[in-house]
């Protein structure tokens, strides 16, 4: 069944655990199984790395160590902050505002308060490169507006949003807070998280562990804890500290910013061989905009052959790679960002998302480009 | 509601206001040096005015802007400046906020109209931005003596908002004055020793005297982690790390071991004035204290003393060990210093160490030795480094 050397193109989905990340997971598990919050030197030494890694994710991040609250990923503290300042702020109001192409656990969060809880949502649409309009946000603040979440980066398609530009409008026309899901942008595209008031971010993204991410939280943003149950992360996250992974990712943010730039120029190349490829074949679409956009994901449409056809047909080579977003890959649905983009049946059926990282070589993107020509030659309707 | 975002600070100088023809210079020296702490903040933009300076964020995170000013010398106060719309009820409404974090205390409402044009008075706002504040929180108004000002400036397109003012450190601007050698030696006085001469306005560049293998690797890296701490207040600060093993050997074979410590200190002052002469710097700084240890008393100080033309500044010489330790606290050195790596002094330590010196019997035990040449190889071996914090393995 499986494939002894995959060429791996799903880096969006999930990324290998770096060398040296791996090395001290190796080193400290078998060691430092204390519990991180016990009063005795077991407890101290690792309770104390913990912290220090804390330091140096907000070092990394310009924020100060007491706004890091270690979580089990991303989806946790996208859950965290939506609930926990819906919850603490339904008395100003109980309108917010997202866009129609985040990640589903910003999307279904969203959902849930609406139709469990009586909030007001409203969806900000996007245009033909899955980009929202600073404009449509100005029209939909109201003054019971009490959150608005804006995706630094698309998980499918790699759009960059206006963020700093809605940050402005917020600031100059509502009173709501601003959250951002930051997971596909660290490490690849410049961020700053000086104007936001929360943001979420994920280490196995990174080339971290799974089950490990990171919220930030402003002081003055009133928030209530969606976990309770301890002291533990200033009383904002209970359960006994995964502390062995929260300290892993210190070095998984240092090892990832540290070689952004060389990162980013590699992956850009990628991207460029790729799509020069695409654009000469025939019956094939880019998805993904030109401009705005990160170079670390490539979406494209074969417009006469469906995804799962071709993802099988990848498969069998050995090349791994998506057709949307994984976390709804299983219920057939499309694409999310695709379909708000109203980007028609054939493009909306036929879309692949090449996630990209500075791993993969010029020889795997010649080999993805001639298994895909081989495919589309031998399955594609005339 | 948003958590506001600070514009701008307002820089007020501290003693520097009262310089005459060098005002110039220290301001400029000030600005040069609140720039330097801000390297974490590129985009950030300091302006000087007469008597204070204002520093423009530009987008950077606020708490980093003020951790800088919080560090600079010259600097008496700070405030940080919030915009906010030019109407009542946004300006009730960040004044609040802004009021909310503070400890329950008195305040008053200081409004200024920049534009005479504006369709309310000064007393109109002071009185409704109270109302708000008095409602919303749990301050109480003291128009006589408030704790707390909340100053506000309108003009027809914005407010500018400030609240807390923050303490600055004093002194005067880091380099302002000159430059000094300060001698580190991994204890608690020499890095507040340091401080103190930083607060006058003096750069300083450190020396440190190893004797490895006696001494570890360890005790440098202590010293280098007093230097980072240090370096808060003067970014880029330089430690020159000089061996004195083979010297320190040659001492207690041939001269009288009762005199070793006052000759090793002796040779130590030659050492770093030879030191300060290539480094411009224009005087030594130790963290003696009187009557400390053996070799700070007034004798022994004399006697030490005597091998140098430069000054040697003792900020500490009048200190109790307690107020000292008080202030390493304050600049968290002393919970490095007491790591305990021993230093040089510490090895070869005699049960009779001469107390009250006479420079005619040193300089007898002091000829024991052709000391000209060592002093050179002592040099020779010396190495120059700016610490900069170490990433622990695991990060």
């Amino acid at each position: 069944m499986s494939n002894l050397n995959p060429i791996y193109f799903d880096h969006v989905s999930s990324t290998p655990v770096h060398p040296e990340v791996l090395k001290t997971l190796q080193e400290f598990y078998p060691i430092h199984y204390a519990n991180a919050e016990a009063l005795h030197d077991g407890g101290k030494v690792i309770g104390t790395m913990v912290e220090a890694s804390r330091e140096q994710v907000a070092k990394l991040l310009k924020v100060k160590p007491e706004w890091v609250t270690f979580t089990s990923g991303a989806t946790e503290a996208n859950n965290a902050i939506i609930k926990g300042i819906a919850f603490a702020n339904a008395h100003r109001g109980k309108h917010m505002i997202t866009t129609s192409v985040e990640h589903s656990s910003v999307l279904d969060t969203y959902k849930q308060l609406e139709e469990d809880f009586g909030f007001e949502v409203t969806y900000l649409p996007v245009d033909s490169n899955g980009r929202i309009r600073p404009e449509d946000l100005k029209q939909a603040l109201r003054p019971d507006t009490i959150l608005v979440s804006i995706m630094h980066v698309n998980n499918e398609i790699g759009t960059v949003m206006p963020v700093e530009t809605c940050v402005k409008i917020i600031r100059d026309h509502s009173k709501a807070y601003f959250h951002t899901d930051e997971v596909q942008a660290i490490g690849k595209v410049p961020f700053d998280l000086s104007y936001v008031d929360a943001a979420s971010l994920s280490a196995h993204k990174i080339n971290g562990v799974k089950g490990s991410g990171v919220m930030i939280l402003k002081p003055g943003v009133k928030i209530l804890s969606l976990i309770s149950g301890g002291q533990q992360e200033n009383g904002r996250r209970g359960g006994t500290a995964n502390a062995i992974h929260n300290l892993l990712f210190g070095k998984t943010l240092r090892l990832a910013l540290d070689d952004q730039q060389n990162h980013i120029a590699s992956v850009t190349a990628l991207n460029q061989r790729l799509r020069q490829h695409l654009r000469q074949m025939p019956n094939v679409v880019i998805n993904s905009p030109e401009t705005e956009v990160s170079p670390f994901i490539l979406n494209f449409s074969v417009l006469n052959l469906t995804s799962e056809v071709l993802l099988n047909w990848f498969n069998a080579h050995g090349i791994y790679l998506s057709a949307q977003s994984t976390c709804n890959s299983k219920q057939h649905h499309p694409s999310i960002t695709l379909s708000a983009m109203k980007v028609g049946t054939k493009r909306l059926n036929g879309a692949l998302r090449v996630g990209l990282s500075a791993l993969n070589t010029p020889d795997e993107i010649d080999r993805l480009v001639a298994v895909l020509q081989e495919g589309v030659a031998k399955y594609g309707r005339p | 509601m948003a958590v506001p975002n600070a514009q701008h600070a307002i820089v007020r100088f501290g003693e520097l206001t009262l310089k005459g023809l060098n005002r110039r210079v220290f301001v400029q020296q000030l600005r040069t040096n609140i720039l330097r702490r801000l390297t974490a903040a590129p985009k950030a933009k300091v302006i000087v005015k007469y008597d204070h300076a204002l520093v423009f964020l530009n987008g950077e995170p606020e708490h980093v802007v003020i951790d800088a000013l919080t560090d600079t010398f010259g600097i008496s106060s700070f405030s940080m400046v919030y915009p906010c719309v030019p109407e009542l009820e946004s300006v009730c409404e960040m004044a609040v906020q802004l009021l909310s974090g503070e400890e329950p205390c008195t305040f008053k409402v200081d409004t200024r109209r920049k534009d005479k044009t504006l369709a309310f008075t000064s007393v109109d706002w002071d009185k409704a931005v109270g109302g708000a504040v008095l409602r919303q929180t749990s301050h109480k108004v003291d128009i006589h003596d408030p704790q707390i000002t909340v100053r506000i400036e309108v003009d027809a397109r914005t407010a500018y908002l400030s609240v807390k003012v923050y303490p600055g450190l004093g002194g005067m601007p880091v380099g302002s004055i000159g430059k000094a050698l300060v001698l580190l030696s991994g204890g608690i006085d020499s890095p507040v020793a340091a401080y103190l001469a930083m607060k006058r306005g003096l750069e300083i560049e450190a020396v440190h005297f190893a004797s490895p293998p006696y001494t570890s690797p360890q005790a440098v890296r202590k010293v280098y982690d007093l230097a980072i701490q240090l370096s808060r207040y003067q970014p880029h600060l330089i430690v020159h790390t000089i061996p004195v093993t083979d010297l320190q050997l040659e001492l207690y074979a041939k001269a009288n071991p009762s005199y070793a410590v006052i000759l090793l200190r002796r040779h130590m002052i030659r050492l770093a004035t030879r030191l300060a002469k290539q480094r411009s710097a224009q005087a030594l700084i130790t963290g003696e204290s009187l009557g400390q240890v053996a070799s700070q008393s007034m004798e022994s100080m004399s006697v030490i003393q005597a091998v140098t033309e430069l000054p040697v500044l003792r900020p500490v010489v009048a200190f109790d060990k307690l107020d000292i330790i008080a202030i390493a606290k304050k600049i968290d050195t002393y919970r490095i210093s007491i790591e305990p790596y021993a230093d040089c002094c510490t090895l070869f330590s005699v049960v009779n160490p001469i107390t009250r010196p006479r420079l005619n019997d040193v300089l007898a035990e002091e000829v024991k030795i052709d000391y000209e040449p060592m002093l050179e190889a002592c040099l020779a071996g010396m190495e120059t480094q700016t610490p900069v914090t170490q990433t622990a393995d695991y990060l």
